[in-house]
C-alpha cells in the first residue's frame, strides 16, 4: 500500500498519496488545476508556470509564497490555497501571457473542441485580450504522413521535445532558437523518424501537431462517436479509443490502461486503421458461379444456408485467424472440430506458441508497466520496436531506472524530470540486445550483440549454464558472463523475446533461462512478443501440429471437400506457385473476411465480416491478457461477425455463448467466466458525447428522415448520445466497459484523462490475466537439440519492419508511404564473401518458391546472416536457402 | 616565499597602468602564487575554514557567502568524483565590465584563485567559462594556463603536494543566460543554455551530475590574498559589515567613468562624485542603477548609502555587480528602461512564461507609451507584469532582474510615464535620445 499524507487545500483536508507532486494530487482529487508542461508520464518541467498556488509555511503564515504545484512535493500537513487572490491572478496572467502569441484560430484549428489550451483558458478565466502587439509567426515543416505542423499555435510548453527526445530517444526533433521565438520541429522538413511520433498529436496541448490522416476526414470531437477498443495491429494489445462519424472510422486515440500502453501508442497502431474504410472492404456475400463465369450476390440467409449445406456434406477443414476475435476463432473451431481446425499461423509459430502457453503458468509474464520497472533486461532474437512497438518504448524507460535510483539518493523524485536527467546523465540500467543486427534500442543498450541465430543460441546456453553455476566463468564468453552477472544482480531482471524470429530453440532457451531466473528471484519476469493481435488465442485453442504448413500438407495429401478460411490470407504465407494448384483441388472454398484478399479472390463463397471497429470481441495479448474491444459503429447490413455467420453450425448464437463454451472447454480460458458474470445491468452507455450536433443532418443530402439509431445487442453501449456520458461512467460500478471517451465539462481534450488516473483501475477494464495462476508442473519439453546448433553456414533471417509487417496496417495510405523497399540486407563482409554489390540481385528459394531481392549493405548486421523482409521470409519459410548471388550484367 | 606587506588593494595590485599584463615570472616576483603555495601547506579543510571566516561573498551578483556555498560540496573518500570548479567569466550584465578588466590585466590571479579553490575542495578539473567576445582575455588566459603547466602549477602533483588539477578554457557562444550558473553548466555540457531545476544544487550534482562550484571571476581573485594575508586582514578592508574590497564602476554621463578597487561599503556618493568626477556639465543626476542593468533604480536621496550588500538591500535595490549606471535629467527614463527590458527579453532563454512572453509584452507596452500611444491602464498592466516576473514566479533570476529597473522606474519616475501618456509624446528633447 502506498503511504498517505494529509494536505490542506483552501481549508479542506485531503488524504493524498505520498511522494507525488501537488499538481498530480489536485488532479487526482478532481480539482481543476490548470497546467501545461507537466505530463503524467513525463513528469514536471516547471516551465509554463500555469499551475501556481499559494503555499503557507504554517498556520500562522498569512502571506504565503507562490509555488508551482507541479514542482512541489506533497508534504504531510502542507497548507496551500488555490483560491488565494494572488494565485488566481498569477494564473490568469500566465494564461494571458501564453496567449499573447497564440493565434485566434480555434474555428479553423483541428484541435478545437479537443484542445487542452481551450480547456485551460476556460479554467484559468482568461477572456479579454489586453496585449497590444502583433504575434510572432513561424514557418511550418512537412513532417511526413502522420502529423501536421502549425507552429504559430505553439505555446512553448516543451512537452513535444521532452516526449520525442527525452522519452522516446528520437534525435531528429528538437527545440531551436530562444526567447519567444523558440521553435519545435526538425532541423529541416522531412519525415519524423521515430515510431512514436504520432503521440505528439496528443502530447501537444495545442494544434501545432495534429493527426494528418484525420485531417482528410476531419470531424469535431463533439460529432464523433467513440468506443473503447483494443489495437489489433500487434500482440501488445494497446488500449485505444476508436472514433467514427457517419460510418467512417475517423481516428484512433490512446486509451489509458495503466498495465499496458498507459499514455502512448505506436504509429502503426494509431494510423493502421484505414482497412476499416478501405475500398476493398467486402460489402455483400458473393457466390462464384463457374458455369456462367459470374459472381452472384446472395442475401445473408441464403449465404449462411449455403455454408450449412456444404458443411453437412462432411469433409470440412477450417482455418482460424490471428487477426480475428477469440469468439470467432472459437466458434469456427467448435464447428470444425479440433482435428479439422488449423491456426492461421505457420507451424513454427504455433510450435513456439505452444512452448509459451505450456510454460506460461510457471513464468511471470510481465505487463509493460512492470517491464518499465525492471532493472536489468536481456532482449533476444528480435527488435521489438518493429514487432511489438510499444514494448520497445517500455524497455527504453526501463533503462532509466538506475538513473532514477541515483537521483533518489539526492532526494529527487522520479517526476522531477529535468533534475533526474541531470543527475542520471548516462547512467542506465543494464540492457542487452542480442540480435542478428542493430536494433532501434541500440542507443540505450549496455551492449549490443549481433550474432547469427545459432550463435545466439550458444550464448544463451552459456547464460543458462552460468545462472545455475555462476562460478564457471572461465568456460563462458565474456558477453555471457556480463549478462548472467547483471541478471543475477538485479532486483527485477527480465528477459524479452518474441516468436517473430521464427526460432523455437531460441524461445525454448529463453524460457529455460527465465524459469531459472524465476527460481532464483521471484520478481524476475518474461515477455514474449507474438505475431499478431490474437496469435495468443490461437496458441491456446489449437494444437502444435495444426498450423498452416500442416494445412498445406493436408491439402497435398487429400483435398477436403470444403475449406473455410476465416480472416487469413493464405497468400501471405505461401506463394502463388504453391497455393493456386492446391486450392483448385478444393471443391468449396468459403472465405470469411473483411477485405478482398488474394484468398478471398479464390473463394467459391465470400462472407463479408465486420472489422474490429464494427464488432465486440475479446483479444488475448502476448502476456495472456484477455481484453474486450467494443464496436465503434454499427456494421452495414450484409456484414456480420464470423460468430454470426457460423451460428447455426456452431450452435452458439452470441459471443457470450461462445465464451461460455471456451470457459468450459479450455482451462486457460476459465477466467473468461468473470466477464459473463459481470455483464448485464439496466444502464446504457452513450458512445456520442453530449451534445452531438449535426446528428440528423449528416445524411440529409441523401435522405431527410431521422432514423432511429442502430441497436447494439452485444453490449451496453448505445450508438447515440443516449445513456450515461463518458465522464460519469467510471463513477458507476455496474458498468463492465471502460469509459467510451474523454469528454467532460471543462476537460474536453484527451488530457482530461489525466484527472481520472486514480479512479480508472476497475480490474476487468485492464483485462483479465489468463496465466496469473501459478502452477508448478514444468512439463513441456524445452530441451534444445544441441546437434542442430552447429550450423556454420549462412542464415537467412527475417528483417522486421513496423510498417511493413502487419497485414491490416498496410492498407493505410499513410503507413504505405513509410514501407521500405524489400532488400536482401547484409554487412559488407558478407556481401564480399557472396560476391554481390549494393543493389545487385540475390536469389532465394524456399517452400517451393523462389525470389530475388536487391542486395543492401548495412553496417551492424552480423556476418553469416542475410536479412529478408518478414513478408518474403514468411513465404520462403524457415528452411530457405540462398540459391545464387548473381552478378548483374555489367 | 617573500614576506609581503598586507595590501589595501589586493585585486588590482598586480595590474599595471599600461596595456600589458604580467607573465607568470613577473607575477611570481611580485608575490603571485604565494597564496597558492601557502594553501598547499595547509589541509584543505583548514583552507575552507579560512575562506569561511573571511566573510567573502560572491561577486557575481547575488552576494552569497562563498565559504558557506563551498561547504555543501561532499568531501571524503566516498564523495562523487570528479569534482569541478568553474570560473564564471561570461560577464554580460549591462553596465558591467569589471571582470573583463581582471581577465585581461590579471589572468594569473584568476588562475591562482581557481587552483586554490580546486585544492580547497579537492576538485579535479577547473574551467574558465568565458564570454566569447573577450578575445584579448581569452588569449591571455590561454597563455597563462600554458605557463602554469610549464611551471608545474597545473597538472599532476602540483608543487609536490600530491594534488592533481587541470584547467580548461571554454569560450561561450554569447548569451546572457549562459552566465546563470546552471545554464552555464548545461551549456558546458553541450546542451541548450536553459537553467536547471534546483534541487539538486550544483554543489552536489552539477556538471555531468558531479559536484560543481561556479563562482565569479572577482570572487576567485580574492582567494589567494585571503590565504596569504588571513581572514582578519580581509574583514578589516571593508568599511561596513561586508568584508574585502570590490571593483566598483560608474558609467553614464559622469566626468570620469571607470573602474576602481575600493573598500566594501564605500558610499555611492563617493563613487559618483569623487571617483566618477560628478555629472558632466549641464546634466543633473536623475537616478542610477547601483549594481548593473538588472537592479532597481535609486535616486538622489540614496546617495549616502554604502555599497554593502545588506545596506543596499535595505533601500530596495541590489549591489549586483557593483557597477553603477547613471541616469541624467536629459535622458528619457522610459527610453532607458525600454533599452534594458528589450535586452533581457532578447536574452530570455525561452523556458518559462513570465520571462519569455511577459518581457516582450512589457516592451510592447513601453514602446507604446514612449511613442505617445499609451493609456493610463498601461501603467497598471506594466505593474502587473513586474509582479508576474517577481522572484519565485519564474524559473531563474533573469526575469526578476529584468523587471527591477522597470518596477523602480514605475515608482520613482511615475510622473514621466503619466506625462508621456497625457502629452501623447515623449517629453524629452528628441536630440537627447540615444537610439542605437
Ligand atoms: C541571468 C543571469 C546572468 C548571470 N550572469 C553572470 C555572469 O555573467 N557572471 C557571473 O559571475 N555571474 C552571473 N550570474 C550569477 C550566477 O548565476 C552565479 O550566481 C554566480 O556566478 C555565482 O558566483 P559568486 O557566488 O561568486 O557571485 C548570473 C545570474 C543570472 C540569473
Ligand atoms: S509544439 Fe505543442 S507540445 Fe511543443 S512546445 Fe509547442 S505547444 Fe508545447
Ligand atoms: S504497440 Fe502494438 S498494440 Fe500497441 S499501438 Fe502499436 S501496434 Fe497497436
Ligand atoms: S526566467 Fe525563465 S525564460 Fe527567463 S531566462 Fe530564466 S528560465 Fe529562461
Ligand atoms: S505545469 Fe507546473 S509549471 Fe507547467
Amino acid at each position: 500500500m502506498t503511504d498517505k499524507v494529509t494536505i490542506h487545500i483552501d481549508g479542506v483536508a485531503h488524504e493524498v498519496q505520498a511522494g507525488i507532486n501537488l499538481l498530480q494530487a489536485c488532479l487526482n482529487l478532481q480539482i481543476d488545476m490548470p497546467y501545461f508542461c507537466w505530463h503524467p508520464a513525463m513528469g514536471s518541467a516547471g516551465s509554463c508556470r500555469q499551475c501556481a498556488v499559494m503555499h503557507y509555511q504554517n498556520a500562522e503564515d498569512t502571506r504565503g509564497r507562490l509555488v508551482m504545484s507541479c514542482m512541489t512535493p506533497v508534504m504531510d500537513g502542507m497548507i496551500v490555497s488555490m483560491a488565494n487572490e494572488k494565485a488566481v491572478g498569477f494564473r490568469a496572467t500566465a494564461i494571458e501571457a501564453i496567449m499573447t502569441n497564440h493565434p485566434h484560430d480555434c474555428p479553423v484549428c483541428e484541435e478545437g473542441g479537443d484542445c487542452h489550451l481551450q480547456d485551460m483558458t476556460l479554467i484559468s478565466g482568461h477572456i479579454k485580450r489586453q496585449y497590444p502587439g502583433t504575434k510572432r509567426t513561424h514557418l511550418n515543416q512537412q513532417l511526413g504522413p502522420f502529423l501536421n505542423h502549425e507552429m504559430n499555435r505553439c505555446i512553448g510548453c516543451y512537452r513535444c521535445v521532452r516526449f520525442y527526445k527525452d522519452y522516446c530517444g528520437g534525435d531528429d526533433f528538437n527545440v531551436f532558437s530562444s526567447r519567444n521565438r523558440i521553435y519545435f520541429g526538425r532541423a529541416e522538413s522531412g519525415t519524423l523518424e521515430n515510431e512514436f511520433a504520432g503521440n505528439l498529436a496528443e502530447v501537444c496541448p495545442t494544434g501545432v501537431f495534429t493527426d494528418k490522416p484525420f485531417s482528410l476526414k476531419f470531424s469535431r470531437k463533439w460529432d464523433l462517436a467513440t468506443s473503447p477498443t483494443v489495437c489489433t495491429n500487434c500482440s501488445v494489445g494497446c488500449n485505444t479509443y476508436t472514433a467514427e462519424r457517419g460510418g467512417v472510422l475517423r481516428k484512433i486515440n490512446n486509451r489509458h490502461n495503466a498495465d499496458v500502453n498507459a499514455h502512448f501508442l505506436c504509429d502503426r497502431g494509431r494510423y493502421g486503421y484505414e482497412h476499416v474504410n478501405h475500398n476493398d472492404r467486402l460489402e455483400k456475400p458473393w457466390k462464384r458461379n463457374n458455369e456462367q463465369q459470374k459472381v452472384e450476390v446472395l442475401n445473408a440467409s441464403s449465404a449462411a444456408k449455403q455454408v450449412t449445406d456444404w458443411f453437412s456434406q462432411g469433409d470440412t477443414v477450417a482455418v482460424g485467424s490471428a487477426r480475428s476475435a477469440l469468439e470467432n476463432n472459437a466458434a469456427l473451431l467448435k464447428l470444425a472440430g479440433k482435428g479439422n481446425f488449423y491456426a492461421g499461423v505457420t507451424d513454427v509459430e504455433l510450435e513456439q506458441l505452444n512452448l509459451l502457453t505450456q510454460a506460461a503458468h510457471n513464468l511471470s509474464l510481465l505487463s509493460l508497466t512492470n517491464i518499465e520497472k525492471c532493472d536489468a533486461l536481456l532482449m533476444v532474437g528480435e527488435d521489438v520496436t518493429h514487432t511489438a512497438p510499444r514494448l520497445a518504448l517500455a524497455i527504453r524507460q526501463m533503462t532509466r531506472n538506475a538513473g532514477l535510483d541515483k537521483a533518489a539518493k539526492f532526494g529527487i523524485k522520479p517526476w522531477q524530470d529535468e533534475a533526474v536527467r541531470n543527475i542520471a546523465q548516462d547512467t542506465r540500467s543494464p540492457f542487452y540486445a542480442l540480435n542478428t543486427h542493430a536494433t532501434r534500442l541500440a542507443d540505450v543498450a549496455k551492449q549490443n550483440i549481433y550474432l547469427p541465430p545459432a550463435r545466439q543460441l550458444s550464448l544463451l546456453l552459456e547464460v543458462e549454464a552460468l545462472l545455475s553455476f555462476p562460478d564457471d566463468k572461465d568456460i563462458a564468453s565474456k558477453e555471457a558472463v556480463a549478462i548472467a552477472e547483471d541478471l543475477l544482480a538485479a532486483k527485477k531482471p527480465a528477459l524479452v523475446t518474441g516468436t517473430n524470429g521464427a526460432n523455437p530453440q531460441i524461445l525454448a532457451a529463453c524460457i529455460r533461462i527465465s524459469t531459472l531466473l524465476a527460481q532464483k528471484n521471484e520478481n524476475s519476469g518474461f515477455y514474449c512478443a507474438t505475431g499478431q493481435a490474437n496469435t495468443m488465442a490461437l496458441g491456446i485453442l489449437s494444437d502444435s501440429n495444426q498450423g498452416l504448413d500442416a494445412l498445406i500438407k493436408r491439402l497435398e495429401d487429400k483435398a477436403p471437400k470444403t475449406l473455410i478460411v476465416m480472416e487469413t490470407d493464405l497468400y501471405r504465407y505461401f506463394s502463388d506457385d504453391v497455393l493456386d494448384t492446391l486450392l483448385d483441388k478444393v471443391t468449396n472454398i468459403v472465405v470469411l473476411d473483411q477485405l478482398l484478399t488474394r484468398t478471398a479472390q479464390m473463394a467459391d463463397l465470400v462472407l463479408p465480416t465486420t472489422s474490429y471497429a464494427e464488432s465486440h470481441g475479446c483479444w488475448i495479448n502476448a502476456e495472456g491478457r484477455l481484453q474486450q474491444s467494443f464496436a465503434t459503429m454499427a456494421a452495414i447490413k450484409a456484414r456480420l461477425p464470423a460468430v454470426q455467420w457460423l451460428q447455426s453450425l456452431s450452435g452458439c448464437h452470441t459471443n457470450e455463448q461462445v465464451l461460455a463454451w471456451c470457459a468450459q472447454t479450455y482451462s486457460e480460458l476459465a477466467p473468461v467466466q468473470q466477464l459473463l458474470e459481470t455483464s448485464g445491468s439496466d444502464f446504457v452507455i452513450a458512445r456520442q458525447p453530449l451534445r452531438s450536433t449535426g446528428r440528423t443532418a449528416i445524411n440529409a443530402g441523401i435522405d431527410v428522415k431521422e432514423y432511429p439509431p442502430a441497436q447494439d445487442l452485444g453490449s451496453q453501449l448505445e450508438f447515440s448520445m443516449e445513456g450515461v456520458p463518458a465522464f460519469r461512467q467510471h463513477q458507476l460500478k455496474e458498468f463492465t466497459s471502460p469509459p467510451t471517451g474523454v469528454w467532460s465539462p471543462k476537460w474536453n481534450s484527451s488530457q482530461g484523462i489525466n484527472k481520472q488516473l486514480e479512479s480508472n483501475d476497475s480490474s476487468n477494464n485492464n483485462g483479465i490475466l489468463l496465466f496469473a495462476n501459478k502452477t508448478t508442473d514444468a512439463s513441456s519439453n524445452l530441451e534444445t537439440d544441441k546437434s542442430a546448433i552447429s550450423s556454420d553456414g549462412l542464415s537467412i533471417c527475417p528483417n522486421h519492419h513496423i510498417y511493413a509487417d502487419d497485414e491490416l496496417a498496410t492498407y493505410s495510405t499513410s503507413i504505405q508511404q513509410l514501407i521500405p523497399t524489400a532488400t536482401a540486407t547484409m554487412c559488407q563482409a558478407q556481401a564480399d564473401s557472396l560476391g554481390v554489390k549494393n543493389g545487385e540481385p540475390v536469389a532465394f528459394k524456399g517452400k517451393g518458391h523462389s525470389l530475388e531481392l536487391p542486395c543492401a549493405i548495412m553496417p551492424d548486421v552480423c556476418e553469416g546472416v542475410v536479412l529478408v523482409p518478414m513478408q518474403q521470409f514468411r513465404q520462403l519459410g524457415n528452411k530457405a536457402t540462398l540459391t545464387t548471388a548473381v552478378r548483374s550484367a555489367s | 616565499m617573500s614576506e609581503q606587506q598586507a595590501p589595501s588593494n589586493p585585486l588590482t595590485r598586480f595590474i599595471t597602468d599600461d596595456e600589458n599584463c604580467w607573465t607568470l615570472e613577473q607575477y611570481q616576483t611580485h608575490g603571485g602564487y604565494d597564496g597558492l603555495k601557502k594553501a598547499l601547506t595547509m589541509t584543505s579543510p583548514d583552507v575552507l575554514e579560512t575562506i569561511k571566516q573571511s566573510g567573502l561573498r560572491g561577486r557575481g551578483g547575488a552576494g552569497f557567502p562563498t565559504g558557506l556555498k563551498w561547504s555543501f560540496v561532499p568531501q571524503g573518500d566516498d564523495a562523487p568524483s570528479p569534482k569541478y570548479m568553474i570560473v564564471n567569466a561570461d560577464e554580460m550584465e549591462p553596465g558591467a565590465f569589471k571582470d573583463r578588466w581582471l581577465l585581461e590585466k590579471s589572468p594569473h590571479q584568476i588562475l591562482e584563485g581557481l587552483i586554490v579553490g580546486g585544492f580547497t575542495l579537492q576538485a579535479d578539473i577547473g574551467y574558465v567559462f568565458i564570454r566569447g567576445d573577450y578575445y584579448l582575455a581569452i588569449e591571455r588566459i590561454e597563455k597563462a594556463i600554458q605557463e602554469c603547466y610549464d611551471a608545474g602549477l597545473l597538472g599532476k602533483n602540483i608543487q609536490g603536494s600530491g594534488f592533481d588539477y587541470d584547467i580548461h578554457i571554454h569560450t561561450s557562444a554569447g548569451r546572457y543566460i549562459c552566465g546563470e550558473e546552471t545554464a552555464l553548466i548545461n551549456s558546458l555540457e553541450g546542451k541548450r543554455a536553459n537553467p536547471r531545476a534546483k534541487p539538486p544544487f550544483p554543489q552536489v550534482a552539477g556538471l555531468w551530475g558531479k559536484p560543481t562550484i561556479v563562482n565569479n571571476v572577482e570572487t576567485f581573485c580574492n582567494l589567494p590574498h585571503i590565504i596569504n594575508f588571513g581572514p582578519d586582514w580581509f574583514k578589516g578592508l571593508g568599511r561596513c559589515k561586508d568584508a574585502g574590497t570590490k571593483i566598483f564602476g560608474v558609467s553614464g554621463r559622469v566626468k570620469t567613468p571607470g573602474l576602481w578597487e575600493l573598500p566594501m561599503g564605500t558610499p555611492i556618493r563617493e563613487l559618483i562624485e569623487v571617483h566618477g568626477g560628478g555629472m558632466c556639465d549641464g546634466y543633473k543626476l536623475k537616478g542610477y542603477l547601483p549594481g548593473g542593468g538588472s537592479t532597481d533604480f535609486l535616486t538622489e536621496e540614496h546617495l549616502d548609502t554604502p555599497m554593502d550588500y545588506d545596506e543596499i538591500g535595505k533601500v530596495r535595490s541590489r549591489m549586483g555587480t557593483g557597477t553603477i549606471i547613471v541616469l541624467d535629467d536629459k535622458y528619457c527614463p522610459i527610453e532607458m528602461v525600454i533599452n534594458l527590458v528589450k535586452f533581457f527579453a532578447q536574452e530570455s532563454c525561452g523556458w518559462c512564461t513570465p520571462c519569455r512572453e511577459g518581457l516582450p509584452w512589457g516592451v510592447e507596452i513601453l514602446e507604446k507609451i514612449e511613442q505617445g500611444r499609451g493609456e493610463m491602464c498601461d501603467i497598471e498592466q506594466l505593474e502587473a507584469l513586474t509582479r508576474f516576473a517577481a522572484p519565485g514566479n519564474t524559473f531563474c533570476a533573469l526575469a526578476p532582474g529584468a523587471v527591477e529597473p522597470l518596477q523602480s522606474a514605475l515608482n520613482y519616475y511615475r510622473d514621466d510615464f503619466i506625462k508621456h501618456i497625457e502629452q501623447g509624446c515623449c517629453p524629452y528633447e528628441a536630440g537627447e535620445h540615444n537610439h542605437d
